[in-house]
């Protein structure tokens, strides 16, 4: 019989044969109707067009002609040997981890707007730039695959990445093809020490945080401090330590070190292990996926303590946390809230094209991508070595992110700005302004 | 004591989602991979609800039939035929991993591949303060919800002549044919019932995270089997007990040891349990027939 615990449906062996064989078509095929109703209302409402991304080893290309020159911005040089098309390898994270995919969806949509700018202004003439788009999932073996992939078609560049642990699996072999490479959003160290064909626009966040952390816990009167990392992402985990010596340089004690993974949804054991600690500020290092579960988690467990975060929030992460994220301050490469270097143009451009207002995997992208272009026109060809030499020889770059140069390091030095949300909205943040939660 | 409400917190959502693997396990005998996407696939449906400005029990009940409709078509069409062909239980583990695959591919592509937000706006998402802990509200309601359906559930499973009719085919599917039991009715009525629950359990979670992805619960499905395994397969006031016991292991694993060995931990957990009682804490032994 039936086994004798309460409410257990756990019995015997299961049974061979069961029931008739016709199927209810009719059934099926209403259910089945009932569910392509839901798949069509999974996607976001603002569902962007289509993407040109595909599956590493399975590069397709998207190519903006060079439209006629539309005003006189940077007429191509006459004596230019730049061939009729320029192919761009492009691998970034479109698809995979949702806590990566949107800084390579971002980047994808700031390339392509500027390669319908270059086509649209005649920037490198009657050149288009054709893009060979890779999905690299989030997987490091899928970048290497897909950087093998641009070799062996002979790209004349390379922009994108959005996974420091991919770059750095994967550069190497653009560095030994002599491939000009800007990298876009890459926030670790070690970028630039692959080789000298490799450049980063985005900047070492590891460089340029610590300094910010240590005026914001400041600017709080803090003595000690907790770490909550994303120890699985490269960006996450190679920027804590950097964060924690400062800050302890500056004084303020550690007391807590708490870590998680990019899959966890459940935080609230390392949150108060934070809380109990008694930390009087909270250094989190996380990437833009995991931004809204860590500011949610925290308010739910009442910790009140100043949250100093990661770059990578983006609107829709504002409109999720709410007002869980009152007063937490992060350093972002990228403000809509500046006004250097060509910020403003790009606001206006973005918004011809958009109904949403960039975020900063938009903006770098756009910016990395004027910066190869700017190279390629200075350069004059696309020999790989002359554009490595033109990239490294630019003077002032304008992009989103400030007028830029590549001249110390290959790296574009740029030094972000401390932002604050107050009441919903993000500000430059000012250590004499205070903000209640 | 706040570590020990996260735990209690943590285990009722593994506790919901192990009484829908226990329910699948108990009746179907088959080890659904499928639990965790009918999760998500349930909480998108909630979401296409409340973006249509339904009220949340409305949004929870669109999240459930959703899931109801997707277990449906996947025991009519698939399990079902697996029956009647007698195939092996590996044949059904290995269609629910690819059923598994198609359903996060599917929302992976139509969310490209993003998080979506979810609205909490309506679900009691506030705080509780009690004795100066706080206590996570939706944690609370998860956790009578998993209890009411333990209840329901053996209720039905006990007292009803349905559920006498679950327990017959659970036992001997073909006698109970021989008794008139309608044993396909039988199966698709457990596994849409399961699937309704995983579904509840989805939209706690995506509530509480605030966004929803195609992967938002993949990293539970280790989590669920693990307390349906340490409650005993089959049982369902032993995949509660189970999930309590993962969703405590799992905090104080990361609090004593290290977060990256939560989940090794949780594993050797189950280890220790099958090596010291291989039937787990309320699972029946396993009878042979001859």
């Amino acid at each position: 019989m039936c086994p004798s615990e309460l409410c257990s449906v756990a019995a015997g062996p299961r049974a061979g044969r069961t029931g008739g064989t016709t199927l209810n078509r009719r059934v099926i095929a209403a259910l089945a109707a009932s569910l392509l109703l839901v798949t069509a209302a999974c996607s976001d409402d603002d569902e962007p067009e289509a993407s040109t991304s595909t599956t590493a080893g399975e590069a397709s290309t998207d190519s903006t002609a060079a439209g006629e020159s539309t005003d006189t911005t940077a007429a191509a040089d006459p004596e230019s040997a730049l061939p009729d098309v320029i192919t761009i390898g492009v691998p970034l994270d479109t698809s995979g981890n949702p806590a990566v995919a949107p800084a390579g969806l971002g980047q994808l949509a700031g390339i392509e707007l500027a390669v319908q700018e270059i086509a649209d202004t005649g920037f490198l003439g009657d050149t288009e730039i054709e893009l060979e788009t890779v999905d690299t999932q989030g997987d490091t073996q899928a970048a290497v695959e897909a950087v093998l992939g641009f070799v062996q078609d002979e790209v004349d560049g390379v922009v994108g990445f959005a996974l420091t642990q991919s770059f750095l699996a994967a550069g190497p072999e653009l560095q030994t093809a002599g491939i000009p490479t800007m990298t876009g959003g890459l926030a670790a160290p070690g970028v630039t020490e692959v080789g000298d064909f490799v450049f980063r626009l985005f900047p070492n966040i590891g460089a340029i945080a610590p300094a910010a952390d240590v005026e914001v816990a400041e600017s709080v009167g803090a003595t000690t401090a907790a770490y909550l990392t994303q120890s699985d992402v490269a960006t996450a985990a190679g920027l804590q330590p950097a964060r924690k010596a400062a800050l302890e340089a500056a004084g303020i004690e550690t007391v807590e070190e708490q870590t998680f993974a990019s899959t966890d949804t459940d935080l609230r054991a390392q949150l108060t292990a934070i809380q109990d600690s008694g930390a009087d500020v909270i250094v989190a290092s996380i990437v833009s996926g995991s931004q809204t579960l860590v500011y949610l988690q925290a308010q739910e467990l009442g910790i009140d303590a100043q949250i100093i975060g990661s770059a990578g929030v983006t609107g829709d992460i504002l409109s999720q946390a709410g007002d869980a994220m009152q007063c937490a301050v992060y350093l972002v490469p990228w403000a809509p809230q500046s006004d250097d270097g060509n910020n403003a143009h790009f606001l206006e451009l973005w918004g011809e094209s958009n109904d949403t207002p960039p975020n900063v995997f938009n903006a770098y992208g756009y910016g990395a991508m004027w910066a190869l272009a700017t190279a390629f026109q200075e350069a004059g060809s696309v020999d790989g070595a002359a554009v490595r030499d033109a990239l490294a020889g630019l003077d002032s770059v304008e992009t989103p992110l400030g007028d830029v140069n590549f001249q110390t390091d290959r790296d574009a030095g740029v030094q972000g700005t401390n932002i604050q949300v107050q009441d919903g909205e993000e500000v430059v943040w000012d250590p004499e302004t205070e903000c209640t939660r | 004591m706040q570590q020990f409400i996260n735990g209690l917190s943590l285990g009722s959502s593994c506790a919901l989602l192990g009484v829908s693997v226990a329910l699948v396990w108990g009746v179907l005998r088959v080890l659904s991979f499928a639990q965790t996407q009918l999760m998500t696939w349930g909480a998108f449906g909630s979401l296409l609800a409340l973006r249509w400005d339904a009220p949340v029990l409305v949004a929870v009940l669109a999240g459930i039939a959703v899931a109801v409709a997707i277990s449906a078509v996947i025991d009519i069409a698939l399990f079902n035929r697996l029956r009647n062909q007698q195939a092996g239980e590996f044949a059904f583990v290995v269609v629910t991993i690819g059923v598994a695959q198609v359903l996060s591919s599917v929302a992976a592509m139509r969310t490209e591949n993003q998080a979506v937000s979810f609205p909490r706006q309506g679900f009691p998402v506030e705080p509780l303060t009690v004795f100066g802990q706080n206590v996570p509200r939706l944690s609370v309601v998860m956790m009578v919800f998993t209890l009411v359906a333990m209840v329901v559930l053996g209720y039905w499973l006990q007292r009803t002549r349905s559920g006498m009719a679950v327990r017959a085919v659970a036992f001997d599917a073909e006698t109970a044919e021989l008794l008139g039991i309608n044993s396909r009715r039988v199966f698709a009525t457990c596994f849409m019932v399961s699937g309704g629950m995983a579904a509840v359990a989805g939209i706690f979670f995506a509530a509480s995270a605030a966004q929803l992805s195609h992967t938002s619960n993949d990293s539970l499905l280790l989590v669920a089997f693990a307390a349906t395994v340490i409650g005993g397969l089959g049982s369902i006031p032993g995949a509660v007990i189970g999930g309590l016991a993962v969703g405590m292991i799992s905090v104080y694993s990361t609090v004593w040891v290290s977060p990256a060995f939560r989940e090794a931990v949780a594993m050797l957990a189950i280890l220790v349990v099958l090596v010291v009682r291989p039937q787990g804490i309320l699972g029946a032994k396993a009878t042979e027939r001859v």
